[in-house]
């Protein structure tokens, strides 16, 4: 209810931007997840689309879908998905080099395999919360539309549960 | 920067949003983990210590379940029971939190179910039902006690609903009260009750102004309490004495242990040494000064035993037989040995009762016994040098032992 009570209030500033720019972004990764003395590193994809609304200011969708399982003893976990919505703030370019921010809303899964279990046994959890990314965007000399990214996420999850994050990926600005 | 009304609304959405508590329920990722560190097999839920089966609670009153696990080779495990999935069949008649505690809310039959790591317990049924206190129960325990050798005996409530329950508080007496001392159970209602003097007592529980008796017998079967004797310690030690009693029943004599059931008293030499009385030191003698001290035992007015100690001068320091600098080759084994005084005394000999350890952490060198009947064998395991320590009466003495 409240993804969706963000969702229309965002959208529905939308019509306040006069020139609006699109982006798109695609990043892999690993997502860290540490419970229980044991630590998980899942790979991850994941593609965004947004708009700036406001100089260096942006509204984004997110979706990420687990490419791979951590393993630790015997279990493997994967943070199956991810989707949600996020505000971006960038810094001003320095040397084609921005800092950005995305305070995020994000509802995710993780599955967790039990694998000497008969059969594996599996569990499965949904999570909801705050996500909150840090990260650095290079603009390619020759592509100024294009950024190089490199993200660094934390989802805000109760103890003894911890979900982090890095990415890398490309950003695209469209006109 | 000016914001519109709209976006700032929407600014003001998403902070709301990253300050609302994050949801989820990580127990189903880590319990799994914990079910296969403790290779859970199966669970079972406890109810409180001293509850009568089947149990029965009154609406509102709130009852603490526990989990206990046996694993996979059939051992008993550890399970703690908060922060897990506790839930009853029937939401209408109680509830039951996380850590377990059950509350009902009216009255009807439901069963309560725990979930640990995907190894679930089976249902423990509980009848919640309004009933008051009308009577106390039959108090439980044998006949016939045996003078100086406790016995545990409990009782329960009877309610106006017809059901018997543990009580809560139950106070406790004995008639006559020189008969029989008594320290009340670890489990809810119970008592553990040693008798002194042979003839009938009257055991009697009460509670919320109602009581239930019951006439027990303590037979003459103690014919006697042995103690050791020839002992002696320093003023400044502490020294555990043992009382034995022997029994005859039935034609068999047995020997028995009753050092927490007999009184202790000094009856000479109360300057000297004192003895504990109180659960915990009964028996422990406590040196204070040189010379000698009697020690009684007694069960009751008719049996008793006396020990005379012998009372040394406090120890102030240790001394090694052989001195202190230790050479030892790998693989041998050599016997430290220490005495009280200024030179090796093999009479004041206390090796054995010395508390031995190598100073440090590093025990890859020698190890050293402290066991009981090998305290201070040192056995050479590498090269290096140690200090292995001697400990006795809060006195210690260094050995350096240097392995070739």
């Amino acid at each position: 209810m409240r993804w969706l009570l963000a969702l229309v209030l965002t959208f529905s500033s939308l019509p306040a931007v006069a020139e609006s720019q699109f982006y798109g972004e695609f990043q892999l990764g690993v997502h860290g997840v540490q419970h229980s003395e044991l630590d998980f590193y899942p790979g991850f994809a994941s593609g965004s689309v947004g708009m700036y609304v406001r100089p260096r200011i942006g509204v984004e969708l997110f979706y990420d879908r687990a490419t791979s399982t951590g393993r630790d003893d015997d279990f493997d976990v994967e943070v199956n998905e991810a989707s949600g919505i996020a505000a971006r703030f960038e810094s001003p370019a320095q040397i084609g080099l921005q800092a950005y921010i995305l305070l995020g809303y994000v509802t995710y899964s993780i599955n967790q395999y039990e694998n000497l279990a008969t059969p594996r046994r599996l569990a499965k959890e949904n999570f909801t919360g705050a996500r909150i990314s840090l990260g650095l965007a290079k603009t390619l000399q020759r592509y100024r539309q294009v950024q190089f990214v490199f993200e660094y996420r934390n989802y805000d999850v109760d103890a003894p549960l911890r979900v982090d994050g890095f990415g890398l990926g490309l950003r695209v600005k469209l006109q | 920067m000016k914001l519109s009304p709209v976006l700032r609304f929407s600014v003001l959405a998403f902070c709301t949003l990253l300050l609302s508590a994050c949801e989820g329920d990580a127990r189903d990722l880590t319990e799994p983990v914990e079910a296969g560190r403790l290779n859970i097999s199966s669970l079972q839920i406890v109810p409180p210590s001293a509850a009568i089966i089947p149990l029965t609670v009154n609406p509102d009153k709130a009852t603490a379940f526990t989990l206990a696990g046996i694993n996979a080779s059939g051992q008993d495990i550890v399970i703690d029971a908060a922060n897990r999935r506790w839930s009853v069949s029937n939401a209408n008649i109680a509830a039951v939190n996380e850590n377990g505690v059950f509350t009902g809310l009216q009255e009807g039959e439901v069963d309560v179910y725990a979930l640990v790591g995907g190894v679930s317990a089976p249902p423990f049924t509980v009848d919640v039902s309004f009933g008051i206190l009308s009577d106390i129960g039959d108090i439980e325990g044998n006949m016939a006690l045996q003078p100086c050798l406790a016995q545990t005996y409990s009782t329960s409530g009877v309610f106006s609903d017809g059901s018997r329950r543990a009580l809560d508080s139950v106070s406790w007496s004995v008639e006559p009260q020189e008969s029989g001392t008594f320290e009340v159970g670890t489990e809810s209602g119970s008592i553990h009750l040693s008798g002194t003097t042979s003839g009938p007592i009257t055991l009697t529980a009460t509670s919320n102004n109602l009581s239930g008796s019951r006439v027990l017998n303590i037979d003459n079967t103690l014919e006697a309490i042995s103690l050791p004797d020839g002992l002696s310690l320093a003023a400044n030690a502490t020294l555990q004495l043992a009382a034995q009693g022997s029994y005859s029943a039935s034609g068999e004599n047995e020997i028995k242990n009753i050092t927490d059931a007999v009184a202790w008293s000094i009856t000479q030499g109360e300057n000297q040494a004192n003895v504990g009385n109180t659960a915990g030191s009964k028996g422990l003698v406590s040196g204070m000064a040189e010379g000698s001290a009697e020690v009684q035992a007694n069960c009751g007015p008719d049996v008793s035993a006396r020990t005379t100690l012998t009372i040394t001068p406090a120890v102030t320091q240790l001394v090694a037989d052989g001195g202190t600098d230790v050479n030892l080759s790998v693989g041998q084994l050599e016997p430290l040995r220490i005495s009280t005084g200024s030179i090796y005394d093999r009479n004041m000999d206390v090796t054995r009762l010395a508390t031995w350890d190598v100073v440090g952490v590093d025990d890859s060198v020698v190890s050293v016994s402290d066991a009981s009947d090998t305290k201070g064998e040192v056995m050479a395991l590498a090269r290096g040098e140690v200090i292995v320590r001697a400990t006795y009466n809060s006195v210690s003495i260094n050995f350096t032992v240097d392995v070739n």
